[in-house]
């Protein structure tokens, strides 16, 4: 087991850089979540890790060590990938066993390791059977086999549970993290799933464009957004956003929204948090909005989607459609007028143009 | 009692119902006319003498004159050495050289579609060109390859004129003309190898050698197979190499089956005996083809 260091770490290909000052500190055993949507990063920063990608600038160590200039099989570490990759001449057996044959353990050792692996993973019935003869779910697991057989210092999951159905990925997760915590790999894994980022995580970094928007605990970044990319990326349904200006309503501070709604902002200025005249967007999570009988927003019902344990209600408003978690029961008609309130411990203010998360006392930085 | 009514069918709908089997007419007519009458004519010659006099051919029922001929033809032997010779080591040569063409190019990171490009260069020129350009090349005078062999010191040799050489100089050309073709096969088959796999094999401790001989080899082993096959089939049947190039001499130091054939059949005249031989061949190559079909399911079962 060991740790990972990752310090101000550059990728360019030629003259373009993708992605700058990657800095990120993984400890020895956590379960690390790089989670964004495609095209931010995270899937060529684990490469970066794993060493099939050069970095051009900065300093990987994994235990301590600088493993810049090693090759991917001196860093001891073991990789699933989206595809399993699994060796399609090679039975189950011999995927497994494969980089201890490598490593010339001795055959007795890795028959021990193959058939002990195969227990935790449910694979004793498919020693012999080739990759091409298993279902999507047996070759993930083949794939997680062949990587906790060697036992290495740290685990890299390349969205390795983006290829099956959605109730064996569910499964899987919970499966993955029940491995973690009888192995305490240290282990990092790449998702574009937020939902899998909250549920795996022990803390989660958020990428988008090749820069690392926040790193902490999953609901730390759900309470806390840094900024408005993450308020709006982790959460499903989505967070509700408001943009508009701030202005003076007598001894009241209220959001003048974009739609020409009002949201009060109670004590935001005199705690210096806003400014009058200052463009701001204020985001509400679907449990921060209610159905009252005079809330200061209003428009109509669209969509009520009952999932059983909750009940999510859509209402076009003249901001936009917003989403709140309503009472389980609730049975509204599409198109009957409702007034919502905000609740003011859920409100996030972002500022307009940086997208950074205001707190109070911040003001007039 | 019921009788059960039997629809009954008209003309127009029986031969609705079969007009994909008539639809296939044409194809069958063109099959049997350019495939079955040339082989089953070849059968026929293969057990007959055919001579031609006064402006006619006359047809004898002469199985065992063949079949004496075969064994009498004292030259039959040397030539299915050479050709297996030929076969062997030139596909072998062709193979490796291939492979590692392939290989090379496939790990280059730019300008791969120049390269394959230039590389099939060889498959392109015309065979009468080829062996015109190498029967200068041999030259024993100023051709090229004794001049290199003067630049570091060595005697001129005889290429085409010694018995010991001959086969090596068909050999040589019989190289340069195809080691593109398995280059091609391969190469497609390098660029279609799964990425993952690869680089899960290096992150799992493969060391370049072990990465080549544990995971590229077997996974490149169906189009190494269709290569190796194909080359083996065509490399039996080489002719215009040496006949342009040493007409099969010195002696028949470097004659092939299919030159054979052709002295047989139009230096000869032995048109029965030529059509027993071809037969022959015909198994060879069949065989050859046979064992392609088993090795390939073979590694499609895997």
């Amino acid at each position: 087991m060991a740790s990972v260091s990752i310090r101000r770490v550059d990728k360019a290909y030629g003259p373009t850089v993708v992605m700058k000052g990657i800095d990120l500190e993984v400890a020895d055993g956590e379960f690390v979540v790089l989670v964004g949507a495609s095209g931010c990063g995270k899937s060529t920063l684990l490469r970066m890790i794993a060493g099939l990608e050069p970095i051009s600038a900065g300093e990987i160590a994994i235990g301590g060590e600088r493993v810049n200039e090693l090759e991917p099989r001196e860093r001891d570490i073991a990789m699933v990938f989206q595809s399993y990759a699994l060796y399609p001449h090679l039975d189950v057996r011999a995927n497994l066993a494969f980089s201890l044959e490598l490593r010339k353990t001795p055959a007795a050792e890795i028959e021990a390791k193959c058939r002990q692996t195969a227990g935790v993973l449910d694979l004793a019935q498919l020693l012999e059977r080739f990759p091409r003869q298993l279902s999507g779910g047996q070759r993930q697991r083949v794939a997680m086999g062949r990587a906790i057989v060697r036992q290495p210092r740290v685990f890299l999951f390349d969205e390795p549970l983006s290829n099956l159905d959605a109730k064996l990925r569910i499964a899987m997760r919970t499966e993955i993290r029940a491995l973690h915590q009888r192995l305490g790999a240290t282990s990092i894994y790449v998702t574009h799933d937020q939902v899998e980022a909250m549920t795996m995580a022990d803390r989660m970094v958020v990428m988008n464009g090749g820069r690392i928007e926040q790193i902490g605990a999953p609901l730390e970044v759900y309470d806390r957004p840094g900024t408005l990319y993450v308020a709006r990326f982790i959460g499903a349904p989505s967070i509700n956003v408001f943009e508009g200006r701030v202005e003076a309503d007598g001894a009241q501070t209220r959001l003048r929204t974009r739609g020409g709604q009002f949201i009060a902002l109670p004590g935001c200025v005199d705690s210096g948090r806003v400014e009058p005249g200052r463009a701001i967007s204020v985001g509400l999570r679907p449990e921060h909005l209610a159905i009252t009988a005079d809330g200061p927003l209003r428009g109509t019902v669209s969509v009520v989607e009952h999932l059983g344990h909750e009940t999510y209600v859509y209402v076009d408003t003249a901001d936009g459609r917003v989403g709140l978690l309503a009472e389980r029961n609730l049975r509204l008609p599409p198109g009957a007028s409702v007034s919502l309130a905000p609740s003011l411990q859920g409100m996030h203010l972002f500022d307009a143009a940086s997208g950074q998360r205001i707190d109070a006392g911040e003001a007039g930085r | 009692m019921i009788r059960p009514v039997v629809p009954r069918r008209g003309i127009v709908e029986a031969l609705n119902a079969s007009f994909r089997h008539w639809s296939l007419l044409p194809a069958v007519l063109v099959f049997a006319l350019l495939t079955v009458y040339p082989i089953v004519n070849l059968l026929r010659m293969a057990v007959s003498t055919i001579e031609f006099r006064d402006g006619h051919e006359t047809w004898s029922f002469t199985p065992l004159r063949n079949w004496g001929l075969l064994l009498a033809d004292s030259t039959l032997g040397p030539v299915v050495v050479n050709t297996l010779v030929f076969v062997v080591v030139a596909v072998s040569i062709e193979m490796v050289a291939g492979l590692v063409l392939a290989l090379l190019v496939g790990g280059v990171a730019r300008g791969k579609a120049v390269l394959r490009t230039l590389m099939i260069i060889p498959i392109l020129v015309p065979p009468v060109a080829i062996g015109s350009m190498f029967k200068l090349m041999f030259n024993h005078d100023f051709g090229f390859f004794n001049q290199l062999l003067g630049y570091v010191g060595i005697a001129p040799v005889s290429w085409l004129g010694s018995t010991s050489l001959a086969l090596l100089s068909v050999i040589i050309v019989d190289v340069w003309h195809w080691v593109p073709f398995i280059f091609l096969i391969l190469f497609a088959a390098v660029e279609g190898l799964p990425k993952e796999v690869l680089e899960a094999a290096r992150v799992d401790g493969a060391t370049r050698w072990q990465l080549l001989r544990r995971v590229t080899l077997p996974l490149l082993m169906p189009a190494l197979t269709v290569a190796l096959v194909f080359r083996a089939i065509l490399a039996f049947k080489t002719f215009d190499e040496v006949y342009l190039l040493t007409g099969g001499g010195p002696g028949t130091s470097s004659e092939l089956l299919s030159l054979h054939l052709y002295k047989v059949f139009f230096e000869q005249n032995q048109l029965g005996y030529g059509a027993l031989l071809s037969v022959f061949t015909i198994a060879g190559v069949l065989s050859l083809m046979l064992l392609a079909r088993w090795l390939t399911q073979r590694w499609a079962l895997r």
